[in-house]
């Protein structure tokens, strides 16, 4: 029965020619513009190297000062001091790292010319949680990090850019004029990892006054069913602080899951950003499908009035309401899925040719070898292909609902009489 | 004519009640867009107060041995590399290409004023050398730009006012007198304003804001570490001009603490500087917003009337036969369209004064354009811009109309009146 629908569906869309490539393109260009979207959100949220780690990570940067004895109050980023004493003593997750960064100028030895590069402050916790590819070398080790000994690993284009070449293990160089060694190169990292993102990353307690710094912290749960833990262990930490402190009440901004994170930027209201970000998604997807779905309903409207005369030979020999309004629906999927598909693969080049502006990487955020790419795995994820099915099903049945429901309720006589119009 | 046009479209109410449906929602969306992108664009287009062109920045940097010495309070390295730093600015001031060279000092953050009775929060506060107003060709709409040391002692400021001149809520060309007021030691100090420049701007989507000039102290340590340095070009000489000029200056600049960086366009960098401000962002999606419903109108209003066109085949083919000429069919049909719009732009307009009085766009955490940090107050919509976001997105839509009805109009009139009434 439904081939017969669906080669009855092709027929019809040769045969008005103009009406059929107008709900094509009208259907995929609202496939396309949702599809960028969910993809976009993808690649910002997948977990896959350099940042595999995502779904278990929580993040903090901003904390609240406030004096117990004058009316300072203080926000601002995260104290290193308070780093140290109470956030890198917590228990419950597998690692804590803070993170900063800053821009240098990286030079060889003797040498006049020199790089402007992105630095990123790391220590120990950061290789735990960032998975950078080694072309050789390697990370630096908490007791070296903890001793701020002056070592390096720089990016692939890096090393090509001051030495011509990748391989440059214990090769010196200076970072704002102080000698480093270099003990590892790695890949690359994409613009789109904006954590793991750097052109060279080097121990923060390898420059003075490095406490006086802010820094990110980030936390890899055990798992992601500890996030709760985590969130309560922090609050803990605060009460705790506070009680023994006699100047300071402090409380931390967060913690945010990923996603949370990216939404927010850290701040404290993250729960009120997440509902704003949601109902701006929201209002959006309507407006992408509404819009269209209007569109396509005057065509198959039309469409229908046109076969008052089928339909009606139809019911009188039998055909019941929902079998009607199957054929109508059925048909309109054909489009709606030609459609999907088209929109679907213009997306994907939406987003390789416009990526600087989707993923919101301003041009001091690409590194010194260029943007990189974005995770294939993105693309093919499993929310990709739910998304555009659903999508497709969504505006099939917005568009044809009414239409499908008027051509059920038509009495046969009427539509057997119709063509007297 | 147009009494026909209501009766058609009144009998074809079914269908012209879809197209009424997407042109006043397609309406209602672009006046919004339109809105965002006037107020944005009329903000860029302002005067900046400042003239880039021709400008540049100067980077210099300073090495770890500085701060070293600065911490450990050797006052006599410290004497020394200020001297240092000097002596670079004047050998970069006697470049021949150099028009004129500036070295300021901003303000983080934001301080307060008083101006008789009323405190204003001043976002924009900078410590200058007296040629900063040269390079930055700013003009004075009174008084005169700081002379020499003699100003520096006697607690003299330049400010500039915002909109309409307004500091503190009064015509700055009035103020002779502003009182900083420090908020912490609960202490206030009184400046002496000796000259009124036209409003300036921070950066491009930011409103006019007060600003204070203060004299640059020479002797102040700090400099060595935070200072910008400014040039202005001769035109005739600016020419790959960052290049001959790193050339020329590198080594003359590049004496212990200090290194030689570069230089950067001012136009350039305040371009690039739009990025992290949301409205660069948001403008481009409010583009691509606008697009995707011109496109979809496009193509909804081109199929209605081409079915149009087609279930009327006999009624055209019995008008060409009467008698009518082509082109009277094709303006039936446009003239329909322009009716259904302005229908759709009245229903449309109605539920963007409804929209904008209820702030539905805020609680839907859509952007609005108005409220840019420093503003304060969120500029409302006035009835002159209502007028005008109207008149745009009429004007848009009809183009978007007339556009796509000529494809069907043109193959309605093409039809030859024999084969239509055959079908009769």
């Amino acid at each position: 029965m439904h081939r017969i629908y669906i080669k009855q569906a092709l027929q019809l869309l040769r045969q008005n020619k103009l009406i059929s490539i107008i709900s094509i393109a009208g259907t995929a260009l609202a496939i396309m513009m949702i599809m960028v979207i969910i993809l976009i959100e993808q690649v910002k949220n997948i977990s896959i190297a350099p940042e595999p780690y995502r779904n278990r990570t929580m993040y903090m940067n901003q904390m609240s000062m406030d004096s117990k004895t004058d009316n300072w109050n203080y926000a601002m980023g995260i104290e290193y001091s308070y780093y140290k004493s109470v956030i890198s003593q917590m228990k419950t997750p597998e690692t804590v790292t803070a993170l900063s960064s800053t821009r240098s100028i990286v030079k060889r030895e003797n040498s006049l010319e020199f790089l402007s590069v992105s630095t990123a402050l790391a220590d120990a916790g950061f290789w735990k949680i960032m998975l950078l590819d080694f072309i050789e070398g390697r990370p630096f080790g908490s007791e070296e990090a903890e001793a701020g000994m002056k070592q390096v690993v720089v990016s692939r284009s890096v090393a090509e850019k001051l030495f011509g070449k990748e391989n440059v293990l214990n090769e010196s160089i200076e970072i704002d004029f102080a000698p480093y060694r270099i003990i590892g190169v790695v890949e690359d990292v994409p613009a789109a990892f904006t954590y793991a993102q750097a052109d060279i990353w080097i121990p923060y307690t390898s420059l003075p006054h490095y406490e006086d710094y802010s820094y990110d912290i980030l936390m890899l749960a055990r798992s992601k069913h500890d996030f709760d833990a985590i969130e309560k262990e922090i609050r803990e930490l605060e009460r705790h602080e506070n009680t023994i402190s006699e100047e300071w009440v402090i409380a931390f901004a967060g913690p945010h899951s990923h996603r949370a994170y990216l939404i927010s930027g850290g701040d404290e209201d993250a729960l009120d950003v997440h509902k704003k970000a949601n109902r701006r998604m929201a209002t959006l997807f309507v407006l992408l499908l509404l819009i269209p779905a209007i569109n396509l309903s005057s065509f198959s409207m039309t469409r229908v009035k046109k076969r008052m005369e089928e339909i009606g030979i139809r019911k009188a020999f039998g055909a019941t309401r929902p079998v009607i309004m199957q054929q109508v629906l059925y048909e309109n999927m054909v489009t709606s899925l030609i459609g999907g598909v088209i929109g679907l693969l213009l997306s994907y080049g939406a987003v390789l040719l416009l990526k600087n502006w989707l993923l919101g990487i301003k041009s001091w955020q690409v590194g010194i070898g260029g943007m990189g790419s974005i995770p294939i795995e993105a693309f093919v994820s499993w929310p990709i292909w739910v998304s555009v099915f659903a999508a497709c099903i969504l505006l099939n049945v917005l568009s044809a609902a009414i239409p499908a429901y008027r051509a059920s309720r038509v009495l046969i006589v009427d539509s057997l009489t119709q063509n007297k119009e | 004519m147009w009494k026909h046009i209501f009766k058609i479209t009144w009998k074809e109410r079914r269908l012209n009640a879809w197209a009424l449906l997407e042109l006043s929602v397609g309406f209602v969306v672009l006046w919004i867009c339109v809105d965002y992108v006037y107020f944005v664009t009329q903000r860029l287009t302002e005067p900046w107060g400042k003239e880039f062109e021709h400008t540049y920045w100067v980077y210099l940097g300073v090495k770890p041995e500085a701060a070293e010495a600065f911490y450990a309070g050797d006052t006599e390295a410290v004497g020394k590399m200020l001297g240092t730093l000097w002596t670079i600015y004047d050998r970069m001031e006697n470049h021949p290409a150099v028009e004129h060279i500036a070295m300021a000092n901003g303000v983080r953050g934001n301080t307060y004023y008083k101006v008789d009775s009323v405190m204003k929060s001043v976002f924009s506060e900078w410590y200058v050398t007296p040629e900063y107003f040269d390079v930055f060709g700013m003009n004075f709409i009174k008084g005169r730009p700081f002379a020499g040391e003699e100003d520096l002692a006697g607690n003299k400021v330049i400010i500039n006012g915002d909109y309409d001149h307004s500091f503190a809520g009064k015509d700055a060309t009035y103020v002779d007198k502003i009182t900083h007021i420090n908020t912490g030691k609960e202490e206030e100090t009184d400046f002496q304003v000796i000259g009124i420049v036209e409003p300036v701007k921070r950066f491009g989507y930011e409103r006019y804001l007060e600003g204070v000039y203060h004299p640059l102290n020479k002797n102040n340590p700090q400099l060595i570490f935070d200072r910008s340095i400014s040039i202005r070009v001769k035109p005739d000489a600016d020419i790959d001009f960052a290049e001959k000029f790193s050339n020329d200056i590198r080594e003359q600049a590049s004496v212990e603490p200090f290194y030689f960086l570069g230089v950067n366009p001012i136009e350039k960098s305040n371009k690039l500087n739009l990025q992290q401000y949301r409205q660069y962002d948001e403008t481009k999606s409010i583009y691509a917003i606008s697009a995707f419903l011109i496109v979809n109108i496009f193509l909804g209003v081109m199929g209605t009337f081409w079915l149009r066109a087609q279930s009327r085949n006999s009624d055209i083919g019995l008008r060409r036969a009467i008698g009518a000429s082509k082109a009277s069919v094709r303006s039936l049909f446009l003239r329909e369209g322009m009716l259904l719009l302005l229908i759709a732009g009245i229903v449309g307009i109605i539920i963007c004064v409804n929209i904008i009085l209820l702030d539905v766009l805020g609680v839907m955490g859509l952007p609005t354009s108005r409220d840019i940090h420093g503003s304060g107050i969120e500029a409302p919509v006035s009835a002159g811009q209502y007028f005008i976001n109207s008149a745009i997105t009429l004007l848009l839509l009809a183009i978007v109309v007339g556009i796509s009805i000529w494809y069907p109009a043109k193959k309605a009139s093409d039809i030859q009146p024999v084969e239509a009434l055959r079908d009769e």
